[in-house]
């Protein structure tokens, strides 16, 4: 079979960049998903998105999917569940809280400014965050959650509807150039002929892209996380705790609390699994944190991967020097979902229409070799 | 009040509870049947399962996610969570509004109205708030051992007797608060033996006592991780805590679990399975009523039925095939002289009743009844099988899903293996010598010195057993066997599982409340034909239970409506924990 674009990769990137080519009239597309919808981190994710980066390129980025984030629910036939219920990040060292009041003022010439709470107004506001220690904290109430699976059923839905394809438990085996134009790729299931590739493949991108030798800086690193029983909702906010290996937990609208802690040191796997570790690491920063805690029980685990570039932000586009009509979208290093509304857009405007988004610009694929990286230190 | 009992007060009710009993129990005995409200249908809901995994929750002082399962103190006081007023409120108004997936996701996409009824929706869910408690010292502990077993049934007992004879090391641990398992609720005379099955089960136990077999009760496996197995010792009041559990072996001898029949209304009160049933019956003499019916066709159908009428209640079987099937010609002759009504070929049911089940309509006749009990189908633990990669398939003739292993137990992962009723032996009496058999095996590896002619002579005594004792049973095992050996799964085709045309009132999922309708939604309007997208699109298995009320029904469902094999369902990946565990427990744990 031909067709115009095809997406390697049905996870939530692969899936907004279909949403938005379905959306401009072209129905000549098709992704090819090896597992089934978000198999590899979209569905694994914590589902929350934040404004607020070290760097003005993501914070731009961030921004401008935020904007459409709020307007998916409107516009696809499921209810995203976005809720703006902030970020909030528990500072214990002065150099810490310095930096982010520094940072504040950036972050309000970029259009989301948020507040320095005092231990005081964290007691008055959240008391069931320990002050122990405590500093005060920056919160971002630009920030908030979403659910991962609804808006990926949402742009699915819509990709159907608009008369794309959509191929579950089909491999991308290889993809196919002639020359200096790509042809298409190969499939478990026989070749898929297309004048556009788009490789969104999560960690399997350089898979499927060292078919053509190339390969992007990335790493895979195994995340855990786990969902604690169903409370009477009373944790408001994303609580991150700076001190404790970016501990982070968060209640959603079921009164579920999802939450997690940076590994340590980071696991290079491509293995889903789980360990005691983790589970002990979690509760002990979950009791410190949030004493009341105590008695939650953990009702499942699961693990998932970041995509890790350099620098912990994301490859978006072509490389020149690739065939013609090649293009990726991946190492979100744990940003994918929150970038996704934003990322589908300009894609579609690169591969349809030849036009390069001036925010999109940052993160071509050359910025390594050319030393031009991105900032980024805020990342949990 | 009289030595032994405790006063609890519930939900402002004073009720006297005899000391060492679960509280469901007691709650059960003096007419408390509903124990949760569900949030999205604003009813009454009471718990179709008495197990140690109980999702089932409780606020209380001392515990906020106390379960029904907990033998609780004297002067405890605990309450139902319930939804707010305001919850209630818009429930009752928009109701009819109320999409698939939870609770909360209210047709309201358009912005202004999203963001309102997120918030009012928040406020007053119907789940407890976590209380302060002191810290607790928890002290971890340790099981080291060459073979874990995990259930204390009549398999697990045979297998750990005969393993420590051989001269190996093992373990079993029971979640439970007493050994013997299922077996010990039943009063049926076992063939061949003229000793009941219950009294089997005690002996071996006994013996194993005697032997000096360690044995864990209150200890549940709760999930194989990267760097090791971890179990939980369950706390009731106290504070439950970790215990590492390291072996060469583990051996899976956790039974099968019944599953809640599918029927117009059956989230409600009163609707127990099988072995709620007997245990509430049986063990703890309480009265579940005068009048019931048992749904199924099987030999567990008719054997909880014969029971129940043992304990002077009147009980009806239903079921919707046309024969009993599968019944040992003496149950058969004793359903006769019990006089139990059976009605076959049933195409609908749909129980009435507010608080309380009041009566059951099958196809058009009217029964009053006061409990239903569910014994047609059961389920492996799929949630530790999955968990330890075991593929899983779907045997026509035991009408259930199961495992896929060898005539040994052995499964694809070299460390874990199966037996008993949940590796597909549904005769008590070969199912232990079958597992005498796994031990044979399993001493070969552990290198104890048992020779290859021996393990291949007591697997040859052990279908000699089964086959003398249930043909029919010996042949689905074979065929069992046969897929795994020839490196495959299972996969016959399922029968019909559901007795209701009105998809909205049949409940699949309790924890989340989904209904037939909503799966059906997910099959046929989206396409979905697998559990992991249905459950993505609907929360099945996402719940408290993770699935163990909820899996296995929805893989036939799915089957029923897709007309699928249920074992090319894909059941979805199960991840630990097995059973919820408190912050403060694993905190504790030290590598």
């Amino acid at each position: 079979m031909k067709t115009n674009v095809a997406i390697i990769g049905e996870g939530i990137i692969g899936l907004s960049i279909g949403y938005n080519i379905a959306r401009r009239g072209e129905r000549d597309l098709v992704v090819i998903e090896g597992k089934h919808m978000g198999y590899g981190s979209s569905t694994r994710s914590a589902s929350h998105f934040r404004v607020h980066f070290w760097s003005d390129e993501n914070v731009r980025f961030a921004i401008e999917a935020r904007k459409r984030l709020l307007r998916l629910g409107e516009e696809l036939s499921f209810n995203p569940l976005v809720e703006t219920n902030g970020y909030m990040w528990l500072l214990y060292e002065e150099a810490l809280l310095q930096a982010y009041r520094k940072r504040n003022a950036k972050w309000a010439e970029l259009g989301v400014p948020g507040r320095l709470l005092s231990s005081d107004d964290l007691e008055a506001n959240h008391p069931y965050i320990s002050t122990a220690g405590l500093l005060g904290a920056f919160f971002g109430p630009q920030d908030g959650s979403l659910h991962h699976d609804f808006l990926m059923f949402g742009y699915r839905d819509a990709i159907l509807k608009s008369g794309g394809e959509i191929r579950e438990r089909v491999e991308a085996k290889r993809l196919i150039a002639d020359g200096n134009r790509i042809r298409g790729v190969e499939t478990s299931t026989g070749f898929v002929e297309a004048d556009n590739v788009v490789v969104a493949a999560g960690v399997g991108c350089n898979q499927i892209l060292e078919t053509l030798g190339i390969r992007l800086p990335m790493a895979s690193e195994r995340r855990e996380i786990c969902v604690l029983e169903p409370m009477r909702p009373f944790i408001k906010t994303f609580v991150i705790n700076t001190k404790l290996k970016s501990f982070y937990v968060a209640q959603t609208l079921r009164g579920e609390s999802i939450g997690s802690i940076d590994p340590h040191p980071a696991k290079q796997s491509l293995e889903l699994g789980n360990t005691i570790e983790f589970l002990k690491e979690f509760s002990r920063a979950a009791v410190l944190t949030i004493p009341t805690l105590r008695k939650a029980r953990v009702l499942r685990v699961w693990s998932g991967f970041y995509e890790v570039t350099p620098d912990h932000s994301q490859i978006l586009g072509r490389d020149p020097e690739w065939p013609d009509g090649l293009y990726v979208a991946a190492g979100f290093s744990g940003h994918g979902l929150m970038m996704a509304p934003f990322v589908g857009e300009v894609m579609a405007d690169q591969i349809l229409e030849d036009r390069i988004h001036p925010l999109m610009k940052p993160y071509d694929p050359t910025r390594f070799e050319e030393k031009r990286e991105i900032k980024e230190t805020l990342v949990m | 009040m009289s030595e032994g009992t405790c006063k609890v007060k519930f939900d402002r009710k004073t009720i006297a509870c005899p000391e060492g009993e679960p509280l469901g129990v007691c709650l059960y005995r003096n007419g408390i049947k509903s124990l949760n409200f569900s949030s999205k249908h604003l009813r009454c809901r009471g718990f179709t399962d008495l197990e140690w995994w109980m999702p089932e929750r409780f606020q209380s002082q001392q515990d906020s996610f106390l379960n029904p399962y907990a033998v609780v103190d004297d002067g405890i006081s605990v309450t139902i969570p319930r939804p707010g007023a305001l919850h209630q409120f818009l429930i009752g108004t928009m109701g009819h509004m109320v999409d698939s997936q939870f609770p909360h996701k209210v047709i309201v996409r358009k912005r202004p109205f999203w963001s309102v009824a997120r918030r009012l929706l928040r406020r007053d869910l119907p789940h407890p708030l976590p209380t302060p408690v002191q810290q607790q010292m928890i002290k971890q502990s340790v099981i080291e051992t060459d073979a874990l077993v995990v259930g204390s049934g009549v398999s697990g007992i045979s297998f750990a007797l005969k393993l420590r004879e051989l001269g190996g090391k093992v373990a079993v641990i029971e979640a439970a608060h007493t050994l013997g398992g299922h077996a010990t609720l039943d009063e049926s005379t076992m063939q061949g033996l003229g000793k009941k099955l219950r009294d089997y089960a005690e002996g071996l136990v006994q013996r194993a006592q005697d032997e000096g077999v360690q044995l864990f009760t209150d200890l549940a496996f709760d999930g194989f991780f990267d760097d090791g197995a971890l179990g939980v010792r369950l706390g009731g009041l106290q504070s439950d805590a970790p215990v590492f559990l390291r072996a060469r072996f583990f051996v899976f001898a956790t039974g099968l679990r019944d599953l809640p029949s599918l029927f117009e209304n059956n989230d409600i009160p009163g609707h127990i399975t099988a072995s709620t049933a007997l245990k509430l019956a049986g063990r703890y003499g309480v009265r579940l009523g005068d009048e019931g019916v048992v749904i199924g066709s099987n030999e567990y159908a008719v054997r909880t039925a014969l029971q129940l009428k043992s304990t002077e209640v009147g009980v009806t079987l239903a079921t919707r095939y046309e024969h009993l099937t599968g019944v040992r010609r003496e149950y058969l002759a004793a359903l006769k002289d019990a006089k139990i009504p059976v009605v076959a070929g049933v195409r609908k049911m749909s129980a009435i009743g507010k608080t309380r089940v009041r009566s059951l309509v099958v196809d058009e006749k009217r029964l009053q009844v006061d409990f239903i009990v569910s014994a047609e189908s059961m389920s492996p633990t799929l949630e530790l099988l999955g968990q330890a990669g075991v593929p899983v398939g779907y045997s026509r003739d035991l009408r259930s899903l199961i495992p896929m292993h060898g005539w040994n137990g052995e499964t694809v992962n070299d460390r874990v293996l199966v037996v008993g009723r949940s590796s597909g032996i549904l005769d008590e009496y070969a199912s232990s010598a079958f597992a005498e058999a796994t031990a044979y095996y399993v001493a070969t590896k552990l290198k104890l010195g048992v020779k290859d002619e021996d393990v291949a002579n007591k697997l040859n005594e052990a279908k000699s057993a089964l086959s003398n004792r249930c043909q029919e049973n010996y042949e689905s095992y074979s065929r069992l066997v046969s897929s795994y050996e020839a490196r495959g799964v299972l996969n016959d085709h399922g029968q019909k599982a559901i007795y209701s045309d009105d998809p909205h009132k049949v409940f699949v999922c309790f924890c989340e409340d989904i209904t037939l309708s909503d799966i059906l939604r997910a099959v046929t309007v989206h396409g979905f034909q697998d559990v992991e997208m249905v459950k993505r699109y609907t929360g099945v298995g996402t719940g408290k239970c993770q699935g163990k009320r909820c899996l296995a029904n929805s893989v036939y469902v799915i089957s029923d409506l897709t007309r699928k094999p249920p074992g090319t369902i894909n059941v979805f990946r199960q991840r630990p924990m097995t059973v919820t565990t408190s912050l403060e427990s694993l905190e504790s744990a030290e590598l």
